[in-house]
C-alpha cells in the first residue's frame, strides 16, 4: 500500500471516537448490547410474580420478606451480535486524492473497533469479482490488531458484482451487515438487499464517493476512462450535462435509500474527503448506527 | 447584388481548412473516473431527450464558420443596388477655391469635402460613369466618364487647394456640355457657396464653415523721406468682436506690431511709419488663428529700382517737360545744349541739337537733329504732310492717330533700326540698338506739328522712353493666388526661372510668346529670375490670397440643396454592415463560450 491506512493519527482519532461513541443498535444481538429480549444477565430489568416452573434461583428473597409474595427478578438478556462488514475492493474504490478505498478501510476499522468494544463479533469480508474473502471471526479487543492486519492486506483491483459476491457468504444467524462500496455495480442492488433481509440481517449501506464523483470538476471536451474496465467515452461536458449528472447521482442515491429503508436498513453516503469524526458523529449518528 | 472584388472568394478554401482544424481540435482531455456507471446513464438520457444536443455541442463551430463566411463576403465587397439605375452618370464638382481652405466642422473644408466625395463614389453603383470637375479660378475636368472607382477616388485624394478666387457657378457651361451627352445624370456640388443649379439635375453638399475670420485685404507702401510708410487694411468677417495683433515683417525680421479692435464687419486701416527701405519685401500677419488661415498674411514687394535718370538737352520744350512730369519713375534733368554734365545718365535726349561727341553709355534720343552724326544721316528740311504710323512695339496704341507736321528732316534708317513713322515715304522716326546703346530719333520739331495736342502724344513718348530706358518690366508686383503671372522677358533672355515661396523651382521656356506662369497657388513671395549670359535679372512678386475668398460666412440658410430631389446615393455598400455583423457574431460566440464553459471555472 502506497500510504499507511492506519497511522498514528488514525489511532488517536479512534480513541477519541470510542470514548464518545457507543454502538447502540436498537435491534440486534450483540454481547455488550442491551436487547429487548429479557434473559439472564446481571442487569435488572423488571420483576414479575413467580409462576410454577420458574427458576427459583431468580426469586427475590428480599421482596418476599417485604411483601410475602414471590417475585422473580427479570434480567436483560445480553446477547452477542455478529457484525459482517463487506468492503468493496474493486478498482473503482482505488481512486481519488482522498482515497475512497482507504476511507472504506478506515471506516471498517472504526466500526470493528466500536463493535469489539461492545463485545460483539466481527467478520470482515473483502468483495472482489463474484467472490469474497472472509476474515476469521474477531471477538474481544485483543483481536482488533488482527482485523487491522486483515484490512491492510486489502488490494483494490478488478470489478465487483456486489450481489453475487455477498451471496457467497452464508449468513446463518441474525446480525448486522454493513456494505461499504460506491455502489456503482453491475449486479442488482435490490437482489443484494433482498438476500440480506432474507438472512435476517440489519442492513447498513455506506456509499463512499470521491469529490470528483459528487461534483465533476472538468468540462469541455473530455475522454472519460473507466478505471475498472478501461472503457472510454468521449463527451462534451456542458453545464447542462453536468446538471443531468448530478440529478442522476441524486436519484441513484435516492433509489438506494428507498430500497434499504424498505427492508429496514440504513443508507449512508459519505465523501472520501470527509473527516472520520464527521462521518462517525454526524453521518453515523444521524443514520442511527451509533 | 454585385461583388466588386470577387477574387476574395478564393478565401472560401479556408472553410474546409477550418472544418479540418475543427476535427483536429477534437482532442479530448483524458480523465480517469472511478466508474462510467452513472455517465452512461446520463449520456443515454441526454441523447434520448435532446436531439439538439449535438448542434449545441457544435454551436461555437457553426458561429466560427458563419463569421468566416461573412468575412469573405465582406472582402468580396458586395454592393446592393437600390434606386440608382437611372443615375449611373455622376458629375462631381469640387470647389477648390480659396474659401475651401477655411476650417469646416472639424478640419479644412476641402479635406472634409474630399472625404464626403470619396464616400459618395464608394456608394455609387458598379458601372456608374463618374466625371470629376474641380472649380476655382478655372474649371478643370480631372477625370471624365470613368467607371473605375479606384481611379476616381485616387484623383479626389490628389486634389489640392488652389487658394484662388473662383465660383463654382462658372463651371455651369462645362457641366452643361458634359451633362448633355447623357440621357440621365446627376451633378453633385461640393462647395461652401450657394450654387445656382439652373436647369441641372443637381444636388449641393454644403460645406459649413466656422464663422470667425479676420482677413488682411490690402497692403501698400509709399516712400516718404527715404523711409516707407506702410498701409495695411484688415476686415473682421465674422459675427463676433475680435481684437487682433498685426505684425509687420521686413523680409524675415519683425519690424512693428499693431493692435486692432474690429467689430463684426468692420474694416480698419493700420499705418506703419518709418519702415526701413532696405528690405526687398514686407509682409503683415495676424497672429491669432481663425476660420481661414491663408488670408491672415499679406505680402508686398518694395520697389527697389531707382528712377531712371534722364538728361534733356534742349533750349525749351514745354511739351516734353509736361509729359515727363507725368512719369513717376523717372528723374528728369534739364540742361542747355553744349553744357552736358559729366554725370552718368540712363538716357540723353538731344532736342534740336546734336553734340560733337556722343556719350558712349546710356541711351540716346534725337529730336529734330539738325545734322548728321556717326549713327545716322539727316536729310535737309522739307515741307511735311500727313504722318503714317509704322506698326511697332513703340507705336502701340497710337496706330490710329491722325496728325500732320509742317516741316521735317528725313532720316536715313540705319540697318540696326526700325522705322516708326513716315511722311511721303520719308522716314521721320526710328528706334534701334547699336553697340549696346539704344538709339531713337524723331525727325521733326514737336512745335511744328499738332501731334503734342493729340492724346496719343504722351503714349508715344511713354512707349519711346520705355523702350530706351529700363523701366520696370513688371508693372504689376501684386498678384492674387491662381492668377497667372505675365512675364515679358528681357530681350535675349536665355532662361527664365520662377521660384515659389516654398522654394520649388519652375523653369519656363523663354521662347516667344512666353506662357504666363500659372502655378500661383501658394501665397507668398515669388522670385522670377531671367538669365542673360552671366547676368541674372531677379524680380520679386507678391502673391496674396484673394480678398473675394475671405468671406466664409455661412450660406447654409439660403442654399438650395437639391434640384429635382432624387437620391444621390445609388446603392448600399454591404461590406461595412457585414463587418459589423462579424463583430456581433464574435461577441455572441464569446457569450456562448462563457455560457457553455465559463461558469465552471
Amino acid at each position: 500500500m502506497k500510504e499507511k491506512v492506519f497511522d498514528g493519527d488514525f489511532y488517536r482519532k479512534l480513541e477519541s471516537i470510542s470514548l464518545k461513541a457507543r454502538m447502540s443498535m436498537t435491534e440486534g444481538a450483540a454481547g455488550g448490547r442491551k436487547s429487548k429480549a429479557k434473559g439472564s444477565s446481571v442487569e435488572l430489568s423488571d420483576f414479575r410474580e413467580y409462576v410454577p416452573g420458574d427458576d427459583y434461583r431468580r426469586i427475590d428473597w428480599n421482596a418476599y420478606g417485604r411483601f410475602d409474595k414471590l417475585f422473580l427478578k427479570l434480567f436483560m438478556e445480553e446477547r452477542e451480535a455478529l457484525i459482517n462488514i463487506f468492503v468493496d475492493s474493486s478498482k473503482s474504490m482505488d481512486f481519488g486524492d482522498n482515497h475512497k478505498g482507504y476511507m472504506a478501510l478506515r471506516i471498517s476499522a472504526v466500526l470493528t473497533y466500536l463493535a469489539l468494544n461492545n463485545l460483539d463479533r466481527v467478520v470482515i469480508n473483502r468483495l472482489k469479482g463474484d467472490s469474497l474473502v472472509q476474515s476469521s471471526s474477531y471477538m474481544g479487543k485483543s483481536s482488533f490488531q488482527k482485523a487491522i492486519q486483515f484490512l491492510e492486506a486489502t488490494e483494490f483491483n478488478g470489478n465487483t458484482n456486489l450481489a453475487r459476491a455477498v451471496k457467497q457468504r452464508d449468513l446463518k444467524s441474525r446480525g448486522i451487515s454493513i456494505v461499504i462500496s460506491d455502489f456503482f455495480t453491475t449486479g442488482s442492488i435490490e437482489e443484494l438487499v433482498k438476500y440480506l433481509a432474507y438472512k435476517k440481517q440489519q442492513i447498513v449501506f455506506i456509499q463512499i464517493l470521491d469529490e470528483d464523483e459528487l461534483n465533476p470538476p472538468f468540462g469541455g471536451q473530455v475522454r472519460l476512462i473507466d478505471s475498472e474496465t478501461m472503457e472510454e467515452v468521449n463527451i462534451t461536458l456542458t453545464p447542462k450535462l453536468l446538471k443531468a449528472y448530478r440529478n442522476k447521482l441524486k436519484s441513484h442515491q435516492g433509489n438506494l435509500k428507498e430500497l434499504t429503508k424498505k427492508y429496514g436498513g440504513v443508507f449512508l453516503q459519505i465523501s472520501s474527503s470527509d473527516s472520520l469524526e464527521k462521518i462517525v458523529f454526524d453521518t453515523f449518528a444521524k443514520g442511527g448506527i451509533i | 447584388m454585385k461583388f466588386f472584388s470577387p477574387m476574395a472568394f478564393w478565401f472560401l478554401i479556408l472553410i474546409p481548412v477550418l472544418i479540418f482544424l475543427y476535427i483536429l481540435k477534437q482532442r479530448f482531455e483524458e480523465r480517469q473516473v472511478p466508474s462510467l456507471y452513472l455517465w452512461h446513464q446520463v449520456l443515454m438520457e441526454a441523447e434520448a431527450t435532446s436531439p439538439f444536443q449535438r448542434l449545441k455541442k457544435n454551436i461555437l463551430f457553426f458561429i466560427q464558420l458563419f463569421v468566416l463566411l461573412l468575412g469573405i463576403i465582406a472582402l468580396a465587397n458586395p454592393f446592393l443596388r437600390m434606386k440608382n439605375r437611372d443615375y449611373q452618370n455622376v458629375i462631381i464638382v469640387m470647389d477648390i477655391s480659396g474659401s475651401m481652405s477655411g476650417i469646416g466642422e472639424k478640419e479644412v473644408k476641402l479635406i472634409e469635402a474630399k472625404k464626403k466625395a470619396e464616400d459618395l463614389v464608394d456608394s455609387l453603383a458598379y458601372g456608374s460613369k463618374i466625371t470629376l470637375i474641380t472649380a476655382a479660378n478655372r474649371c478643370k475636368v480631372e477625370i471624365s466618364n470613368s467607371q473605375n472607382k479606384k481611379e476616381v477616388i485616387n484623383k479626389i485624394r490628389d486634389i489640392e487647394a488652389t487658394n484662388s478666387a473662383g465660383n463654382v457657378d462658372d463651371a455651369y457651361s462645362l457641366i452643361r456640355a458634359i451633362a448633355d451627352q447623357y440621357d440621365s445624370y446627376k451633378v453633385i456640388y461640393f462647395t461652401d457657396k450657394a450654387v445656382d443649379f439652373k436647369e441641372l439635375n443637381a444636388e449641393l453638399i454644403y460645406m459649413k464653415s466656422r464663422q470667425d475670420n479676420v482677413s488682411l485685404d490690402y497692403i501698400a507702401d509709399t516712400l516718404k523721406d527715404n523711409q516707407l510708410k506702410v498701409l495695411v487694411r484688415a476686415t473682421n468677417r465674422g459675427k463676433n468682436h475680435r481684437s487682433s495683433e498685426i505684425c509687420l515683417y521686413g523680409e524675415d525680421e519683425l519690424i512693428s506690431v499693431a493692435e486692432v479692435d474690429l467689430s463684426p464687419g468692420e474694416t480698419k486701416t493700420i499705418y506703419f511709419d518709418n519702415v526701413p527701405r532696405d528690405k526687398e519685401y514686407i509682409y503683415a500677419e495676424i497672429t491669432e488663428k481663425d476660420g481661414l488661415l491663408e488670408d491672415n498674411i499679406i505680402y508686398s514687394v518694395i520697389k527697389q529700382k531707382d528712377a531712371s535718370k534722364i538728361l534733356l538737352i534742349t533750349e525749351k520744350n514745354i511739351f516734353l517737360e509736361k509729359v515727363f512730369a507725368a512719369m513717376k519713375d523717372i528723374e528728369l534733368y534739364k540742361t542747355n545744349p553744349g553744357d552736358i554734365p559729366e554725370d552718368q545718365f540712363d538716357l540723353y535726349i538731344f532736342d534740336g541739337n546734336v553734340p560733337e561727341k556722343l556719350p558712349n553709355e546710356g541711351s540716346l534720343l534725337f529730336i529734330n537733329p539738325n545734322k548728321d552724326n556717326k549713327l545716322f544721316k539727316v536729310r535737309s528740311e522739307a515741307n511735311g504732310g500727313k504722318v503714317e504710323i509704322v506698326p511697332h512695339g513703340v507705336t502701340k496704341y497710337i496706330e490710329n492717330s491722325d496728325f500732320v507736321i509742317a516741316k521735317f528732316r528725313g532720316l536715313q534708317t540705319p540697318y540696326w533700326a526700325n522705322s516708326l513713322m513716315t511722311v511721303k515715304d520719308n522716314v521721320i522716326a526710328f528706334v534701334g540698338e547699336h553697340n549696346g546703346q539704344k538709339v531713337g530719333a524723331v525727325g521733326f520739331d514737336f512745335h511744328n506739328s499738332d501731334f503734342p495736342l493729340t492724346t496719343e502724344f504722351p503714349i508715344f513718348i511713354n512707349n519711346l522712353i520705355s523702350y530706351l530706358v529700363e523701366r520696370d518690366s513688371f508693372a504689376i508686383t501684386q498678384y492674387e493666388c491662381g492668377n497667372p503671372i505675365e512675364i515679358n522677358p528681357l530681350p535675349e533672355t536665355e532662361k527664365i526661372f520662377v521660384i515659389n515661396p516654398i522654394k520649388k523651382v519652375y523653369e519656363l521656356s523663354s521662347k516667344f510668346p512666353v506662357k504666363p506662369f500659372e502655378e500661383t497657388y501658394t501665397p507668398g513671395i515669388y522670385k522670377v529670375s531671367q538669365k542673360v549670359g552671366d547676368k541674372e535679372n531677379i524680380r520679386l512678386l507678391s502673391v496674396n490670397f484673394p480678398i473675394s475668398e475671405s468671406d466664409i460666412s455661412d450660406y447654409s440658410g439660403e442654399v438650395n440643396l437639391k434640384n429635382n430631389s432624387t437620391m444621390s446615393i445609388g446603392g448600399l455598400n454591404l461590406a461595412n454592415y457585414l463587418i459589423i455583423a462579424v463583430i456581433l457574431l464574435l461577441v455572441l460566440e464569446w457569450i456562448v463560450y462563457l455560457r457553455l464553459y465559463g461558469s465552471r471555472y
